[in-house]
């Protein structure tokens, strides 16, 4: 037997699955599943052995067996939360993990609340008045480029926001129609709102686009194309 | 107990009653007794004369013409009060200022009077009633009709039978005495006098009658003349007999009010122009359609004459005041007397009884004697003789119709009265007629008018031999025409298209009106409420009567029910077929282009340049600034999906920073596949173009493994990294190991460099972490799909750096001075960017064409 490079197999595995996966450019067919079946088995099973691994036992299940009193007094409670947690597989007895849900979704509301607040909002409407700084201007050019991406930056912004205002009242034929002012500003906020959204098309094209050369390039790699 | 009896219908009540018990009247008026000058008069009580001149600008011309006369003929006055201080009368109160001198126009200023005054104030002073408090009580019931009905009604019955049979006592007020000269005939007074010859022999003949003087020349009750207004001239073209079997609107509401089960009336009522106090005689002369006395039909006996039996006795009527006529005053006041049971024969009048007394008859009370009347009483010798004009008036009228219909009867009175009247005999019926002298001495003062005692006699005669006959008319030769309604109240009558067609159920149909404002329509009165059947509503079962037409119907709406939701195969298109094969032409262009340029090795595509101060250049200055062997932080949180592209993007700024600085590395992820996509990265490091060597787990660099919670997790990490994550991933002590060293706070970490190829967890560490961070630089190592999003926060300078695809690993690339995956990724990325460019580009030509030829197509088809 002759000697093999020990990622070959993995690399015929991966080459079978890259396979299965653009098989998807002729339409939906059981290759494409067969594959994304395994990639959402593998993953949920490392996904769960990693929880296992690395949160529960150390965390939960080993504290209470050789934990100290005080800490398995404390970790009761998380304990009994999470099983009221896996009623929720049951139906029937899926009322009992509300409580758990309820926790679990409020801390989480006020987490992202004040995080939101006091990490985006604040610091980016900060930014946008600073924008007109001009404490850091040496120079006439920068005083204009600063002048011309500030009103640009603040020109997106508000008309964006702008965008957003939905108050309309209705007219007399019965239509319903937002003022002239704000309908003119929101126009030009859908402008900014496309050019984001295509800039994201872009950067999501990108992404897959490098996916394809980074499989295309393990291929030649694994194969001695290059 | 005290009682007090019904003014209405006489029924005994207790005192504190408030209203009937019997007919639910109101036993006590709710206006207070009246005062002061309104007070009544009581019995014996002299009025106190005022002057009432000041009225005299408001009477007529006509009246005041006549008042100037009779001031001028005051000597003629003064016989005529001589002839009253003969019949020993206490003197009579002073005539209304009103009318006052017209009663002395009698005489020689007959002429100069209008007859119809001289008819209502012709009464000569002679004439003038010691018992003036009678007088007033009978003007009163006579105008009103309705001060005692038992008085009401006994001039009524009275005038059933023969003027002769009237025993008049009372003498009627001054000014409705008929006059004893009367100096002018006219073809008024001819009838009347006939009609007053006709009644001279009683049809009851034998015994002791009154005979009826016949009156010389009559006077009749209304004289003619060509002053007199115009309703007086309806009332003499219709006699009063022609409203017996009808109505008068009063009369008529009365009756319609009480009895909805009301006969035909057989004569439309009188012209409705009348004053209400003579519109009223009619009605009140509707009254003596009861039965004749000896035909002895209780049944259809008014209750009124019930009452005139066993009522109570009527008291005096208190005089009114001297300033305001009685006829006048009797509008306001409907004195409602109450009488006590004992005094049941005081109801009959006193002229009445004093003609039965005379008469030898008297009265056929059951077991009382007559009672004798007050000038009896008051020891002075009775004067009989002077029978109210109008008493004589509706006595001979009553004839001329024959006994009406019940139904006549009944719309006249309630069907309690009549049951009431049915339980007693009438006090006439039995009554001896008046004849001979003794109707003479009754009637000697009494000016009957000619027109009512002809019509007695044959009425009467009628009245006996059939009762039912509908009345007819007299058979003076005159036809008795219907009086023609007022336009007012023609204006009043229902409009026939408004009446109901057919009649209510349960009642009987077609009640047409006869008489009255009303004649002619039918069912415009509705019965009472008690008569109508009452009926329950129709039960309806709640079951369900499909027939099988309905279930057919049925069926089929389950069919098309069922038709909607079954679904329906697509049918291929040739459009799908052209997209796949267009998906099909795309996929395999990118694939010969791309990995054709990747396989070949090409570099056409030039490296982006490097740009001062942007996000690049950034994120290497913070990696400068990170001092040599300082704890690093780096977050993979990505997905394995995009591992090829952050593996590319991170691996080149990774190995600078780790052969440039050698800081100690944590590694932690808050990705579930970050512990895995974290060894596959530190092992390709040491194989990549910059291979990284000497990091080995536990010494150089810490792997804490998954942090759980998302951001709750990540906000815990950053307020406590020990207690959030007190354990590497192989479950060894985290905190003690080498790259942990000095390590208890978040912001003890020079540097935090996140892997992220989303923008919400990228978006959760800057914004949970970033306020804790210190001085540590934030760095950002995102995929393409992300990096537009961490612009603001760069831009802002929450992230110190940012590394955003291949684009930004290039860069880092050029700055390490060492080409990568990057630049040999570079022309396959370039070349499918554009490529991608250009189809798109293409197709939205496409589109646009095929959008322009299919309008087109449109427009030629159109």
């Amino acid at each position: 037997m002759p000697n093999l490079p020990p990622d070959l197999i993995p690399g015929l595995v991966a080459f079978l699955f890259t396979l299965c996966i653009f098989s998807y450019l002729i339409g939906d067919n059981p290759l494409f599943r067969i594959a994304v079946y395994i990639f959402v088995g593998v993953a949920a099973g490392y996904v769960a052995s990693v929880a296992f691994r690395q949160v529960i036992w150390p965390d939960l299940l080993f504290p209470m067996i050789a934990g100290p009193f005080t800490q398995k007094a404390l970790l009761t409670i998380p304990l009994i939360l999470s099983v009221l947690l896996l009623t929720k597989v049951s139906p029937r007895l899926t009322q009992m993990g509300m409580p758990t849900m309820a926790l679990l979704v409020g801390v989480s509301a006020a987490v992202a609340v004040g995080g939101a607040v006091s990490g985006t909002l604040f610091p980016q409407i900060g930014a946008t008045i600073n924008m007109f700084d001009s404490r850091s201007v040496t120079s006439a050019a920068q005083w204009i480029g600063m002048i011309v991406n500030g009103a640009w930056i603040l020109a997106g912004v508000a008309t964006t926001l702008v965008y957003f205002h939905f108050g309309a009242r209705r007219a007399s034929d019965g239509s319903v129609h937002r003022f002239g002012l704000i309908e003119l500003i929101a126009f030009i906020g859908g402008i900014f709102i496309a050019i984001t959204l295509g800039v994201l098309f872009a950067g999501v094209y990108s992404a897959a686009l490098t996916a394809f050369i980074d499989r295309f390039h393990f291929l030649g790699t694994l194969f001695g194309l290059h | 107990m005290s009682t007090i009896k019904c003014p209405v219908c006489g029924e005994v009540n207790p005192a504190n009653a408030e209203f009937c018990q019997n007919c639910m009247s109101r036993l006590e008026p709710l206006t207070g007794p009246l005062k002061g000058e309104d007070a009544p008069i009581q019995p014996g009580q002299l009025p106190t004369k005022k002057v009432t001149a000041e009225l005299e600008p408001i009477l007529p011309q006509w009246l005041r013409d006549a008042r100037e006369k009779a001031r001028q003929s005051a000597s003629e006055d003064a016989a005529d009060s001589s002839l009253s201080s003969q019949n020993a009368a206490p003197p009579a109160p002073a005539a209304p200022d009103l009318l006052a001198g017209l009663a002395s126009q009698g005489g020689e200023e007959e002429a100069d009077v209008p007859d119809w005054l001289v008819s209502l104030t012709g009464s000569v002073p002679s004439k003038k009633k010691k018992n003036e408090p009678d007088e007033s009580q009978q003007v009163k019931w006579v105008e009103l009709g309705g001060h005692e009905d038992s008085e009401d009604v006994a001039p009524s019955i009275a005038a059933t039978q023969t003027p002769s049979e009237i025993p008049v006592e009372n003498t009627p007020p001054s000014w409705m005495a008929p006059q004893e000269p009367v100096p002018e005939k006219d073809e008024l007074a001819d009838w009347l006098s006939r009609a007053g010859r006709s009644s001279a022999s009683p049809p009851g003949g034998g015994g002791e009658s009154v005979q009826s003087p016949e009156p010389a020349a009559p006077t009749p009750f209304f004289a003619s003349s060509p002053e007199d207004a115009d309703w007086l001239k309806n009332l003499e073209s219709q006699p009063f007999g022609s409203a017996s079997g009808g109505e008068s609107p009063s009369a008529s509401g009365l009756s319609e009010d009480r009895n909805p089960q009301r006969g035909p009336a057989p004569a439309s009522p009188p012209a409705g122009d009348l004053p209400d106090w003579l519109s009223k005689l009619p009605a009140q002369q509707a009254a003596p359609d009861s039965p004749p006395p000896s035909s002895g039909a209780e049944p259809r006996v008014p209750s009124q004459v019930d009452r005139f039996q066993g009522g109570p006795p009527a008291q005096s009527e208190p005089a009114a005041p001297a300033e305001i006529p009685d006829w006048l005053k009797a509008f306001g006041q409907a004195p409602v007397t109450p009488a006590t049971p004992e005094s049941s024969s005081a109801e009959v009048p006193d002229w009445l009884k004093a003609a039965s007394a005379q008469s030898g008859g008297g009265l056929p009370q059951k077991g009382s004697p007559p009672a004798p009347s007050p000038a009896q009483d008051s020891g002075q010798t009775p004067v009989v003789s002077e029978t109210p004009d109008w008493l004589a008036g509706l006595k001979p009228a009553e004839p001329q119709s024959p006994t009406p219909p019940p139904e006549t009867i009944a719309s006249a009175f309630t069907s309690q009265e009549v049951s009431q009247a049915s339980a007693s005999t009438p006090a006439f019926t039995e009554a001896p007629p008046a004849t001979g002298d003794n109707a003479d001495a009754i009637f000697g003062s009494l000016q009957v008018p000619d027109w009512l005692t002809v019509a007695g006699p044959k009425s009467t005669d009628q009245s006996s031999s059939d009762s039912n006959v509908p009345p007819q008319p007299a058979e003076t030769g005159e036809t008795i025409a219907p009086a023609e309604l007022p336009s007012w109240v023609k204006a009043m009558r229902p409009v026939e298209s408004a009446l109901p067609a057919s009649p209510a159920p349960g009642t009987e149909s077609s009640m047409e009106e006869a008489g009255g404002p009303l004649a002619g329509l039918q069912d415009v009165l509705p019965a009472g409420p008690s008569f109508l059947p009452t009926s329950k509503p129709k039960a309806y079962s709640i079951k369900l009567n499909a027939t099988n037409e309905h279930q057919t119907q049925a069926k089929l709406l389950e069919q098309i029910l069922a038709a909607e939701t079954a679904p329906i195969p697509m049918r291929a298109t040739p459009a799908m077929m052209s997209q796949r094969v267009l998906r099909w032409a795309l996929g395999v262009l990118m694939f010969l282009m791309v990995g054709g340029v990747l396989l070949a090795g090409t570099q056409i595509f030039a490296l982006p340049a490097r740009v001062p101060d942007d996000q690049t250049e950034m994120a290497i200055s913070a990696m400068e600034k990170i001092p040599a062997g300082a704890p690093v932080l780096a977050v993979f949180d990505y997905e394995p999906s995009l591992s090829g592209e952050m593996q590319t993007v991170a691996a080149p700024y990774l190995s600078r920073l780790l052969l440039l600085k050698h800081p100690r590395l944590t590694i932690l992820s808050s990705s579930p596949t970050g512990p895995a996509l974290a060894e596959q990265l530190m092992t390709s490091l040491q194989s990549g173009s910059l291979p990284v060597q000497g990091y080995q787990p536990g010494r150089q660099y810490v792997d804490l493994g998954y942090l759980p919670g998302g951001l709750a997790g990540v906000y815990e990490f950053a307020q406590d990294p020990a207690m959030a994550m007190p354990l590497a991933a192989d479950g060894s002590q985290a905190w003690q190991t080498a790259p942990l060293q000095g390590v208890t706070h978040f912001s003890d970490f020079a540097s935090i460099i996140l892997l992220t190829d989303s923008p919400e967890s990228g978006r959760v560490w800057i914004e949970q972490a970033g306020p804790l961070r210190g001085n540590a630089s934030l760095v950002i190592v995102s995929s393409s799909q992300a990096g537009p999003m961490f612009m603001p926060y760069v831009a802002s300078g929450q992230v110190n750096g940012l590394i955003n695809g291949l684009n930004d690993a290039s860069k880092v690339e050029q700055a390490n001075g060492q080409a990568g995956l990057a630049r040999r990724y570079w022309d396959a990325y370039s070349l499918g960017s554009l490529l991608a460019a250009v189809m798109i580009i293409l197709g939205g030509l496409w589109s646009l064409v095929s959008g322009l030829q299919a309008r087109r197509a449109e427009r030629e088809k159109s």
